[in-house]
C-alpha cells in the first residue's frame, strides 16, 4: 500500500526542473517591471520654465483683475439711477476688493512655488506693483494645474465680485421718502374761510 | 558536408529576434529612452494624457498619472485651454484608468517638449516645491 502511494507520488525530476525555472523567470519578469517602473526617467521643468509659468500666471491674474476693473468702470459711466458721487463709492469699494482678491492670488502663486508665508506676502507686493506698472512679456505657456486652479478660483472671485459691484449700481434707486412727513409748497385748501370776490 | 552542431542554437534566436524587432517599438522599451507620455483619444471626443500600460493579453489600457485638458477660455492664460490633473474630482479617482479598447480611437505619443508635456513637468517640479 505504502509502495503505491510512493510510487504515485514520484514526481520526474525534469518536470521539477522546468516548474522552478517557469518560476524563476516569472518572478524575474515581474521584479524587473517594477524595476523598470520605479527607475522610469519622468520629465522636470527647469527653472527657467517654472519663472515662465510664474509669469504666465501673473499676466492671466492681471488680465482677470483688469477685466473686472474695466467692467466696473464702464458701468459707472452709464447713466444710473443713483448720483454720481454714489456710483463713486460703490466702484471704490469694489476696485479695493478687486485690488486685495490679486494680492491674494498672488500670495497664493508665492505659496505654489515653494515660498514661505512671509516671503509669498513680500513677493505679492512686489508684483502687485509690477504689474501695475506693466504686464509681463514671456513667451506663451499652458500653466501647470496647480497655477491654473489659482487663475480660475480668481476668474470666479472676481465675477462674482464685479457682478455684485454692477448690481448695486444699476439697482440701487434714489433717496427713498423720508418716513416723517415734510412740509412741500403744494397748495392746501385753507381751514378759515375766506371772503370770496363778489361780482 | 554537415552543418556544425551549434548553427542552429545561433540561427534559430537571430531569426525570433529579427521577426519580434518587426513587431516591438523599440522606443516603448522599459529602460530606453526618456519618458514616455501617452495621448490617448477616445471615440467621443475625450484626450487622456499619461503613462500607459498596453497589456495584449487584457481587454483594457490602463492609464496612470492621468491628465487631461480643461476649457480655459475667457480665463486670461496664454491657451484657451488648461491641464488638469486627473485625481481631483469628487470621487477622487485612484489607482490609475482603466480603458475599454473598443473607445480608443488613437493612441499617439506626446512630445516631450509639447505645451501639455512642460505643463505636466511644470506641476511635477511644483508638487516637488511644495512638499
Amino acid at each position: 500500500m505504502s509502495q503505491r502511494r510512493a510510487a504515485g507520488l514520484r514526481v520526474d525530476i525534469r518536470i521539477v526542473r522546468a516548474v522552478i525555472v517557469a518560476v524563476v523567470l516569472i518572478a524575474a519578469a515581474i521584479g524587473l517591471s517594477f524595476v523598470a517602473a520605479a527607475s522610469a526617467p519622468t520629465i522636470r521643468a527647469t527653472n527657467a520654465e517654472l519663472d515662465t509659468q510664474r509669469s504666465s500666471t501673473e499676466r492671466a491674474i492681471e488680465r482677470i483683475y483688469a477685466t473686472g476693473i474695466d467692467q466696473l468702470k464702464t458701468t459707472r459711466s452709464l447713466k444710473l439711477a443713483i448720483t454720481d458721487a454714489q456710483a463713486a463709492v460703490i466702484q471704490t469699494k469694489y476696485n479695493d476688493q478687486l485690488a486685495a482678491l490679486r494680492q491674494s492670488a498672488l500670495q497664493a502663486v508665492g505659496a505654489a512655488n515653494g515660498l514661505t508665508a512671509d516671503a509669498s506676502a513680500q513677493y505679492a507686493q512686489q508684483a502687485a506693483a509690477r504689474l501695475d506698472a506693466a504686464l509681463p512679456s514671456s513667451p506663451p505657456v499652458m500653466l501647470a494645474p496647480r497655477l491654473y486652479a489659482i487663475v480660475e478660483r480668481m476668474g470666479q472671485l472676481t465675477s462674482q465680485l464685479t457682478d455684485q459691484g454692477i448690481r448695486e449700481m444699476t439697482q440701487a434707486t434714489p433717496a427713498s421718502p423720508s418716513a416723517t412727513p415734510t412740509l412741500t409748497g403744494t397748495p392746501r385748501p385753507s381751514t378759515t374761510p375766506s371772503p370770496s370776490p363778489t361780482r | 558536408m554537415k552543418l556544425p552542431w551549434m548553427l542552429p542554437w545561433l540561427v534559430a534566436p537571430i531569426l525570433a529576434g529579427a521577426v519580434v524587432a518587426t513587431m516591438v517599438d523599440v522606443g516603448s522599451l522599459p529602460f530606453v529612452g526618456t519618458e514616455k507620455i501617452s495621448a490617448v483619444f477616445f471615440t467621443d471626443g475625450q484626450a487622456y494624457f499619461g503613462h500607459l500600460d498596453d497589456n495584449p493579453l487584457t481587454g483594457t489600457l490602463t492609464m496612470r498619472d492621468v491628465y487631461y485638458l480643461g476649457d480655459a477660455k475667457g480665463r486670461g492664460t496664454d491657451y484657451e485651454a488648461s491641464v488638469v490633473k486627473r485625481g481631483t474630482e469628487v470621487h477622487q479617482p485612484a489607482d490609475g484608468m482603466r480603458i475599454r479598447r473598443d473607445k480608443v480611437l488613437v493612441i499617439e505619443r506626446v512630445g516631450l517638449t509639447s505645451p501639455v508635456a512642460r505643463a505636466i513637468a511644470a506641476q511635477r517640479s511644483l508638487d516637488e516645491r511644495a512638499r
